[in-house]
């Protein structure tokens, strides 16, 4: 496949899912009602084509998107080409089906070795059906890449040889320097998507199944899945912040629990007139026997 | 592995096709159904299927497993402190480690992190592996991966825990797809099934089910869990583990990112919703330059803080830590109400708080009747004896 | 800036999209004359939609004249409901709001005259209402069917958006549903089945009127908090068989048969914040359309969650839209510190309507006075204006007359505005009646008005600023009758004890002089101390002047901790350490020894400086006076006269 020799070839990896959001749980079976509700490009995603659009937009080059899904994930590989995607790729073959985080890495990281050669390789933090955020670095490791996650700022060096990057952590945010190529995964505030509104003239999603990006039979689909999905079964509802009254109580006993707010004594040590050596020794005991250590940064 | 359809018993009731999460249940023109490619035997259909007409035959492949043992934690820290989720983690590892009859290991990972290695001990662990470098004192993807993934390939655990963080998700993956393992992510629950397998739960489309995850055929079993969900135990001081320690040789070449500047934002505004502790202020505490007190018991305790609503109205803190009136409701494990009478809008606010502890001038304050320790006294001379003796600790 | 990205989600409700998930619940206003809607109600209905509410929904109306109603209930009983039906939802699509309309028949709840008998489906006593009523025939049942179905087809040419059948709040759909009322041997009644026939007919009837299309939506009580009568598991029931007709539910709690479940169907002030969300979230659970949670929802921080964390899809927040019209302006702006809060006193909404008068809000002077008083115009000449005294009838008077465009300066003795009420908010239950003076102080802000604490102004002062007018404001103090023996230490006022000034003896004799809030608030207070007390009205009963929702729940709480009552009750004298109690029918006296006398009688108008300058030479200020200045009375009149005192300069 040629490649751009002047700029950056970046490289998406994006998913089709379904939009959670619409999804409700039947209350007679409590399973999941999956009929009617819309497919969309991964929101996470949608962030990572804009990345690599902007990039191209300000040094030049090529973006390549690809997706391993059915076919009719194919509907959300025209859209990133409606953002400006020059280059689509869908990888669909019945062997690729029932692949968890491993087996998808692996696939993907074939298709990307098939492709060519890229600089920056750029996938949305997680999908939003199963919130691994695993494929990011299981493509890294199998195309022994570095990769950064959690990023919200690309600052590609001109030399193409380095990326600053500005990755969010827990309470703030560490600035980065990694070589290219190197895999990022980006959230959501690195930037704000474009609605997809290029023409897509002439770009085709082109199709390739497994024969196509050389992969082991053995590291595909089901036999290349290292977990198994055993069971499904609804959330035990947020019960937090409502007092629920049980409904055989008798009607005073609930009206009584009703206006009281549930409110229930807790009849606790009350210490009064002690020294501060003495409430502050009780301070320690209470919370070690409560098993609330101090210790540890959240 | 396979999946069948009993059509003698199938009666076209459909309901196997409305709850397949993948929509791989497609119907005859007869209006019996036919599963396709895109089934991952999750097991939905079989659950729902009203008949019993679904069958998943999930036959193990042989693999000899029994040479991983153990279930291993990987301990997070930054600057030499240890992550509240390694702790918790450390808990609920030692109770499936306890299930399997098998041992706790703590993997510590860091530049001049000796220190934790009892610490752990008496935290659970049996085991402490502690591998230092100074190549390894911020955390780098390359630098702990190459660090972890050696000690895993040597000592072969079981199982291998990392806390669902920016670090343990960027990590976790990395390390379970050089080993070749499944991994699961998120988990909120945990357990060993009667064959001893790991079992995984975790929410999925968007919360909106719960997954049940096995990794039956290879180890180890890796999994990121949740923060502040799984219980630490009470550090027991005179619970001592083995201490394996080593110097790690790291090329720098082999390290392709580096930490250029670490910046901590200005006290975000964590969501008091969710914090796992709490100090509160009230009308109590006197006035806005008393509030130091507060912050600095906040500190002490690594938690979040709030304050009720005559507080906020007299402007001494912003809207967003109001408690209470204004129906915010709070959950942590431990409240600390410094000068607050406890009206009962905000008692109700805090009602399910785990452990509530009182400060308050007023020995007949509402609040001492939903606390479960109860201080009368001066906050301004009981709140500094209070950080004293944690920070004595 | 917090934002309520749930609350403001619209929604659809059947083929209806709404704005946002704030509704303005069916509720009845009395701006409603001989039937039929009045100006009153186009304006007060204008103005909750102008102000962002999502779903108004147009108070109850009568669907078969067998409901035996006041000339206060709408009555869509032919089609010449047509016309002004149209108006109403007029008023309400004009600024973007959806406009629903509640169909009911009250059955038993209906009112009892000369003229005709109400009929229920059972005769069965019920706690509110006085007589009995009849049972009604299977006809009759079908001719009301018919009644909700025809009145649903006005609803529908009248272009409004929606119906919600009332199944709720102790009405004939209720009625049939529990087992308390229905005591039925026919198909309507027995089995859980039979009593759901009457509601399912309704439904069927009014749906195959209106197509399939058009939303229709049912108000059952979670929970009717009633022995006897439906709890959760039967109302979950209940929604899971009607939700294939329905398009949404509006879920609140409570009954008419009882006082208790009466006052929890707008529960008051001293029922905490959301109470009944639980009810909406069991049953939310079980079914697959949208439903409104409704009571003691008050602020948008609170919806938001609620609709966050699962429990409803919509929320009714209706008395906080009676208090503030533009909260789902103000909270989508982020300007929720600008919200004037409910405080659910029920004193002006509810309260006023018990007693026969128009809705209102204590609060809010303009509700149910939108037309007149939404845009104050300023003055020709803008003037200087004293008002002296800063508790809420000067908060609310100075306020009023900054929107003229006047130069106002508020004078406060104290070292903090707000007047009795951080007095009176100090009663168990109470605290959140401090919410006034917060309101009012917020409403300040935002106005030119110099606010000087500390001073108390003489008329000296008064002449010295010649202003053009003076607002009085200056309250009250504690009325002490003229009693042998009332200047013992034994007495104290109300005011003393609650602001703990005093210590009072072990047993305590409150004195009641209006059967209130002021003197059960105290005796309250008292027993949370653990004092013995012992209260004295004049009236017929303790608390008799409650209004309707506080009353059971306030005996209810003074009677668990032990009060003793004397009613027709009044002091005779009081001697050292002894307080003696005269029954005013029979003049039986008590003797009280070691006792406490605690006068909470009411107010003696505080209006020394109002005479001083009245008889002042010199002085050419116009003066008025407003609250108990003019004669002791409550809050609520204060604030009412203190608005229309502001503006009236």
């Amino acid at each position: 496949m040629p490649l751009s020799t002047e700029g950056l070839d970046v490289l998406v990896c994006i998913k089709q899912v379904p939009d959670v959001t619409e999804m409700k749980i039947d209350p007679e079976t409590h399973t999941l009602l999956r009929e009617g509700v819309p497919s969309i490009v991964n929101p996470f995603d949608e962030h990572a084509v804009e990345a690599a659009v902007r990039i191209r937009e300000a040094l030049g080059g090529k973006v390549t998107v690809i997706s391993m899904g059915p076919p009719q994930a194919e509907e959300a590989l025209r859209q990133c080409l409606q953002m400006g995607a020059d280059e689509a790729f869908l990888i669909s073959d019945r062997a690729l089906v029932g692949s968890d985080t491993i087996a998808t890495s692996y696939c993907l990281s074939r298709a990307i070795a098939t492709i060519g050669k890229c600089d920056l390789i750029l996938c949305g933090q997680q999908a939003i059906d199963g919130d691994t955020a695993q494929v990011g670095p299981g493509i890294a490791e199998n195309l022994s890449l570095p990769q950064v996650t959690c990023v919200s700022s690309i600052e590609v060096q001109d030399n193409r040889k380095k990326a600053i990057v500005r990755r969010e952590i827990e309470g703030g945010y560490e600035v980065v320097e990694c070589s290219l190529p190197a895999v990022f995964t980006v959230t959501k505030s690195i930037n704000s998507p474009r609605p997809p509104a290029t023409e897509i003239r002439g770009r085709q999603v082109r199709r390739l199944g497994v024969l196509d990006i050389n992969c082991d039979p053995e590291r595909i689909g089901l036999k290349g899945s290292k977990t198994w999905v055993m069971d499904m079964f609804p959330p035990k509802p947020n019960r937090r912040g409502v007092n629920a009254i049980e409904s055989t109580l008798p009607a005073a006993e609930r009206i009584r629990l009703l206006i009281s707010g549930g409110l229930r004594e807790r009849k606790g040590d009350i210490l009064t007139g002690c020294s501060l050596e003495q409430v502050a020794a009780q301070w320690v005991n209470h919370l070690a026997n409560w098993g609330l250590s101090r210790v540890g940064t959240p | 592995m396979s999946i069948f359809v009993d059509y003698t018993k199938c009666t076209t009731c459909g309901i196997c096709g409305r709850v397949c999460p993948f929509g791989a249940v497609a119907k005859r023109e007869d209006g019996r159904p036919v599963i396709g490619d895109t089934c991952t035997l999750c097991g939905a259909c079989e659950n729902a299927c009203p008949t019993k007409a679904i069958v998943i035959d999930r036959q193990d492949a042989q693999v000899d497993l029994s040479c991983y043992r153990d279930v291993w934690v990987f301990v997070e820290q930054r600057d030499g402190e240890i992550k509240r989720v390694s702790l918790e983690m450390l808990g609920e590892g030692k109770r499936l480690a306890d299930k399997l009859g098998q041992k706790l290991t703590a993997v510590i990972v860091g530049c001049e992190v000796s220190h934790l290695g009892p610490l752990v001990g008496q935290y659970g662990a049996d085991t402490a592996y502690i591998l230092q470098s100074k190549h390894l004192a911020s955390y780098t993807t390359d630098g702990y991966s190459n660090a972890i993934t050696g000690l895993i390939t040597t000592r072969r655990p079981s199982v291998f825990l990392f806390g669902a963080t920016s670090t343990g998700r960027d990590l976790a993956p990395r390390v379970a797809t050089r080993v070749g393992t499944g991994i699961t992510a998120d988990c909120t629950e945990l357990d060993v099934d009667r064959n001893g397998q790991l079992v995984q739960t975790r929410p999925a489309f968007g919360g909106n089910i719960m997954a049940s995850i096995l990794c039956p055929n290879t180890r180890p079993q890796i999994a990121t869990v949740r923060p502040g969900v799984m219980k630490a135990l009470s550090p027991d001081p005179s619970r001592a583990c083995r201490i394996e320690s080593w110097d790690i040789k790291i090329d720098p070449r082999m390290v392709r990112t580096k930490i250029i500047e670490t910046v901590k934002l200005a006290s975000a505004f964590r969501d008091l919703t969710e914090a796992n502790t709490i100090v509160a202020g009230g009308i109590g505490v006197g006035n806005a330059d008393n509030w130091i007190l507060i912050e600095r018991l906040a500190k002490a305790l690594g938690a979040s803080i709030g304050a009720t609503r005559k507080v906020v109205d007299a402007g001494w803190q912003p809207h967003e830590l109001q408690i209470g009136q204004t129906g915010k409701t709070v959950s942590p494990q431990l409240y600390v109400a410094c000068g607050i009478s406890g009206a009962i809008q905000h008692e109700i606010g805090i009602r399910e708080a785990a452990k509530v502890i009182a400060i308050n001038n007023d020995p007949n304050a509402p609040i001492f009747k939903i606390a479960d320790l109860g201080i009368v006294g001066d906050l301004c001379e009981i709140v500094p004896a209070l950080v004293q003796a944690l920070e004595e600790r | 800036m917090e934002t309520f990205p749930h609350l403001f989600e619209p929604i659809r409700l059947g083929e209806v999209t709404v704005r946002n998930r704030i509704v303005s619940t069916a509720h009845m206003t009395f701006f409603v004359s001989n039937n039929l809607p009045t100006d009153r109600l186009r304006e007060y209905y204008r103005a909750r939609a102008r102000g962002g509410t999502g779903l108004i929904v147009i108070e109850p109306v009568s669907v078969h004249p067998s409901n035996v109603a006041s000339g206060h209930l709408l009555k869509a009983h032919d089609d010449s409901a047509i016309p002004w039906l149209k108006s109403l939802g007029d008023a309400i699509h004009e600024f973007g709001a959806t406009a629903m309309i509640e169909l009911t028949h009250g059955g038993a709840n209906g009112m009892y005259t000369i003229e005709a008998v109400v009929g229920a489906p059972s005769a069965v006593p019920i706690e509110n209402a006085r007589y009995m009523p009849r049972e009604l025939e299977t006809s009759e049942i079908q001719s009301i069917v018919r009644g909700f179905a025809q009145a649903a087809t006005f609803a529908k040419k009248a272009s409004l958006d929606g119906v919600i059948l009332h199944g709720g709040n102790g009405n004939l759909i209720q009625q049939f549903l529990s087992p308390f009322s229905n005591r039925r041997e026919d198909i309507y009644g027995g089995s859980a089945e039979n009593r759901l026939r009457f509601v399912s007919e309704v439904l069927c009837a009014v749906r195959e009127a209106v197509g399939e299309e058009f939303p229709i939506g049912l108000r059952i009580p979670g929970d009717e908090f009633l022995s006897g009568g439906l709890t959760l598991d039967d109302t979950k029931w209940i929604a899971q068989r009607l939700q294939t007709g329905l398009d949404f539910l509006d879920i609140n709690c409570g009954n008419y048969s009882s006082y208790v479940g009466w006052s929890l169907g707008v529960a008051p002030m001293s029922v905490p914040l959301g109470p009944t969300v639980y009810l909406a979230s069991a049953i939310r659970e079980s079914v697959r359309i949208p439903v409104i949670t409704v009571g003691r929802i008050n602020d948008p921080v609170q919806a938001e969650q609620i609709i966050a964390d699962g429990h409803a899809d919509m929320v009714g927040m209706t008395r906080a839209l009676v208090c503030d019209p533009d909260l789902p302006e103000k909270a989508r702006q982020g300007r929720i510190e600008e919200i004037r809060t409910c405080v659910a006193c029920c004193a002006g909404c509810v309260g006023r309507e018990e007693r026969g008068q128009a809705m209102g809000c204590i609060q809010n002077p303009i509700t149910g006075h939108e037309a007149e008083w939404t845009t104050i115009q300023p003055a020709q000449q803008p003037a200087s204006v004293m008002v002296v005294g800063g508790g809420p009838g000067g908060m609310e008077a100075a306020w009023a007359a900054s929107l003229r465009g006047h130069k106002v300066t508020l004078y406060e003795k104290a070292d903090a505005l707000g007047g009795q009420i951080p007095i009176a908010a100090l009663a168990p239950n109470r605290d959140e009646f401090g919410d006034v003076v917060r309101n009012l102080t917020q409403q300040l802000k935002g106005t030119n008005v110099c606010v000087r604490l500390g001073v108390d102004v003489s008329s000296r002062d008064v002449l010295a600023e010649s202003p053009e007018a003076v607002i009085l404001a200056t309250g009250s103090v504690p009325y002490v009758p003229a009693v042998p023996g009332i200047e013992n230490p034994n007495v104290v006022t109300d005011w003393d004890i609650l602001t703990s000034k005093v210590a009072a003896s072990e047993l305590c004799v409150v004195l009641d002089g209006d059967a209130s809030e002021r003197s059960c608030s105290v005796a309250e207070f008292l027993l949370a101390k653990g004092k013995q007390v012992v209260l004295a009205t004049r009236a017929y009963h303790v608390g008799i002047n409650l209004n309707k929702r506080d009353k059971p729940l306030t005996l209810l709480r003074l009677l668990d901790r032990g009060l003793i009552s004397y009613a027709h009750t009044w002091i005779k004298e009081v001697r050292p350490g002894e307080v003696v109690l005269e029954d005013t029918l029979s003049g039986i006296e008590t003797v009280f020894k070691d006792a406490t006398l605690v006068l909470a009688i009411g107010g003696k108008a505080n209006d020394h400086l109002y005479r001083e300058l009245v008889a002042l030479e010199g002085l050419h200020s116009r003066i008025l006076r407003v609250g108990d200045c003019l004669a002791p009375r409550t809050a609520e009149h204060a604030i009412y006269e203190g608005f229309k005192a502001g503006i009236s300069i």
